[in-house]
Parts: structure tokens; C-alpha cells; sequence
């Protein structure tokens, strides 16, 4: 089932901006709670079809600086070292940075780039937001088992890189 | 920013500046006889320039400080130099601009083609500007931290390294206070992570729909000179 956070994320990604934003102001309180959990999933998944772990530091610095010349026409709006500290996080190698407003729009900024480059159909993309989905149910509950102090083995989906033509 | 990196900065500003040059040059038919410079290569070139920019930048980020005024003055050079690569790669790029516009007119099949090709170069000659601006950005946030540097510690004394950049999160900021503080700071931040993320989409939101609103008008645009086409 789709919900309206899923739909927003949707919109936001085919382009489809009025709907997005439209369906953004009519967020409650736990639907802006999932759709960052719903960005944090997607890109997680899409940097790891793109990039993989323990990879030069070059290409990911050469993606960051391609997805803030498309999107960051000031120069100040995607902090380009916060970008970089998430897409090493999403590999695994830094820790997870947390939902801030910068972190919220390096997120989107990130993903927005990565899926363009990729050039998805509108099936594989359903298909990113579906694996989306699951590591955002996966991040939530390991989050609440570490809230209870339950150990954690792992919070990342197995998401197998796709294409390795970065590293 | 240590003074190799800035001179590796400058070298790669430089190497920007003449390769736009000789576009410009090999354009208006005044480069050397005899010897092959197409202006492709010269724009693979600045491009080959601009990466070393961004790998000096990267190598910034992590370098040791070297002394504050020999710093001030390598990073002042290579904000002019960036401004001069700017202003070139704009000449260049309305220079193909023409170019383009009038082999267009030919309507001869090669003309056309290379017509296309001069597209191209326009398109990432734009890329390079828009990266040069943001080369231009970081320069300044470097000069600016450096003149902060000096206020703090005006007796001249060499400088410390350079503070380093605001915590990415609150839970980073965090880990400098005190643990009681941690609880009622995780408390706020719960009650205004809601705001948090609405900020965050719309900020997003702002600069997906202004980036939408810059790259259409060029589709309109190439619709426009195709129905010129067809009416000539």
C-alpha cells in the first residue's frame, strides 16, 4: 500500500513537484517522521547501488561536487562535507548522521543526483522506494531495540551494488 | 588550507585560465598554424583543471595551517584568478554561442552537426562556470574563517589550525556538554524534530524547484529554434 509519505517521496523524485509539496503540507506529525526515515532509506540504498565500501575517496567527492553544481546554485545551501559524511555513512564506514535541516537537504540533494545519473524507469525506481521502505522499518526498529538495550547486528539492508563504475 | 594546497589551487585556476584562452584563441582562428588545439580539448582541459581544484579542496579540508597572512594573500590570488577564469569562460562560451547560432543558419548537414558539438561544449562550458562559482564560494568561506582566525588572536602570532567546521547534528554538538544536558537536549530535539524535517523538505523542495525552473526554459528554448528551423 502506498502511503503519503511514500507518495510524496515519489512525486519528489519523477519531478513531480506541486504534488509533492501539496502532499507535504498535509503531513501529521508521524508522516514527517517517516518520510525522513523513507529519504534516509533511499538514499542508503541508491549510494550503495552506485558506490561501495572502502572505495576511493575520489569519485564520491566528484558525485558530491556534480549533485551541488545541478542543485546548490549558491554554493551555501548543500554543506559539501556533510554530504560526503553521508554517503560514507551510508557505506558503513562513518557514523550515521542524524536528521538535521542540512542533513535533510544534503539527503535529498544526494538522492535527487544519484537517481538521475542512473536514468531509473518508474519500475525500478518503485523498486528503490520499496527497498526504501524496508531499511527505513529496519533503521526504526533497530533503533527502538537499542532504546530498550537489546544488541543490534545489523541495521542495513543487503542491498548488492549494482553498478561499480565509480570505484 | 596549507600554502602547497593553495599553490596547487592557483596552478589549477591557471591552468583553467589558459586553457580557456586558447579556446578562445583556436575559435577566432588566431592559434598557432600547424598545430592541432581543437577547442574540445580545450575544454576537456578545464575540465581536467577544475578536478585538480576539487582535489585540492578535499586535501584542504584536511590539511595542517601554514601562516595566516601567506595564506590570506594565496587564497586572495586565487580568488582573482578564479574571477579571471570566470570572466573567460564566459567570453568563450558566448563566443560558441555565436558560433553555433550562425552555422545553424547554414542549414547544411555537417553544419548542423557541428552546430550540435558546439551545444555540447556550451552545455559543459556552463558546468565548468557553475563550478567555478562554487570553487569561487569555498574560497571565500576559507577567507572568511581565516579573517575570524585573526580577530581572535590579533597579536600576529602564526596561526592555529583553522576551527573546524559546525557540528553535522545536534547529537554531535551534543557530545560537548554535559551528560545532564544530553537528556533535556534529546527531549527538545524530539519535540522539535517534527520542525526539523519540515524545514529540511522545504529548503530541499526550494532548490529542486528552482533547479527545475533554470533547465526549462532551455527545452523551450531548443523548441523554439527547432520551429525556426522548420519555418526557414
Amino acid at each position: 500500500m502506498v502511503t503519503d509519505p511514500h507518495a510524496a517521496l515519489r512525486g519528489l523524485l519523477t519531478g513531480r513537484l506541486r504534488g509533492h509539496e501539496r502532499r507535504l503540507g498535509r503531513f501529521a506529525e508521524p508522516d514527517w517522521q517517516r518520510y525522513a526515515d523513507l529519504l534516509a532509506g533511499a538514499l542508503l540504498v541508491a549510494v550503495r547501488r552506485r558506490f561501495v565500501a572502502g572505495q576511493d575517496r575520489a569519485p564520491v567527492i566528484r558525485f558530491v561536487a556534480s549533485a551541488r553544481e545541478r542543485y546548490d546554485a549558491t554554493g551555501r545551501d548543500v554543506d559539501p562535507v556533510l554530504a560526503e559524511a553521508l554517503v560514507w555513512a551510508a557505506l558503513g564506514e562513518r557514523p550515521p548522521v542524524p536528521h538535521d535541516v542540512a542533513a535533510i537537504v544534503a539527503r535529498t540533494v544526494l538522492l535527487l543526483g544519484l537517481l538521475e545519473d542512473e536514468g531509473l524507469t518508474d519500475r525500478e525506481l518503485d523498486e528503490i522506494l520499496v527497498a526504501a521502505a524496508q531499511a527505513a522499518g529496519d533503521t526504526t526498529r533497530g533503533a527502538d531495540r537499542q532504546r530498550v538495550g537489546a544488541p543490534v547486528e545489523s541495521d542495513r539492508p543487503q542491498a548488492s551494488p549494482r553498478s561499480t563504475r565509480d570505484s | 588550507m596549507s600554502p602547497d594546497a593553495v599553490e596547487d589551487l592557483r596552478a589549477a585556476w591557471l591552468a583553467t585560465i589558459s586553457a580557456a584562452d586558447r579556446a578562445g584563441a583556436q575559435l577566432h582562428g588566431t592559434g598557432q598554424p600547424g598545430r592541432r588545439l581543437p577547442w574540445q580539448d580545450a575544454v576537456t582541459e578545464c575540465w581536467r583543471a577544475l578536478s585538480l581544484v576539487y582535489a585540492g579542496l578535499a586535501a584542504d579540508r584536511h590539511s595542517p595551517a601554514g601562516s595566516i597572512g601567506e595564506l590570506f594573500a594565496g587564497l586572495h590570488a586565487a580568488r582573482i584568478d578564479a574571477d579571471r577564469a570566470a570572466a573567460l569562460a564566459a567570453r568563450v562560451r558566448w563566443r560558441l554561442g555565436a558560433t553555433e547560432d550562425r552555422l545553424r543558419r547554414t542549414r547544411e548537414v555537417a553544419d548542423v552537426v557541428a552546430a550540435r558539438h558546439f551545444a555540447a561544449a556550451i552545455s559543459r562550458l556552463d558546468l565548468v562556470v557553475a563550478r567555478l562559482a562554487i570553487g569561487g564560494c569555498r574560497i571565500e568561506r576559507s577567507m572568511a574563517a581565516l579573517i575570524d582566525q585573526t580577530v581572535a588572536a590579533p597579536d600576529g602570532e602564526p596561526g592555529t589550525p583553522p576551527s573546524p567546521p559546525r557540528p553535522v547534528s545536534h547529537r554531535d554538538a551534543d557530545q560537548t556538554t554535559g551528560h545532564d544536558h544530553d537528556a533535556a537536549h534529546d527531549r527538545a530535539s524530539t519535540a522539535s524534530s517534527v520542525e526539523v524535517i519540515s524545514r529540511g523538505c522545504q529548503t530541499a523542495s526550494a532548490l529542486v524547484t528552482r533547479r527545475h525552473r533554470l533547465t526549462k526554459p532551455r527545452a523551450h528554448r531548443r523548441a523554439l529554434t527547432m520551429i525556426r528551423e522548420r519555418r526557414w
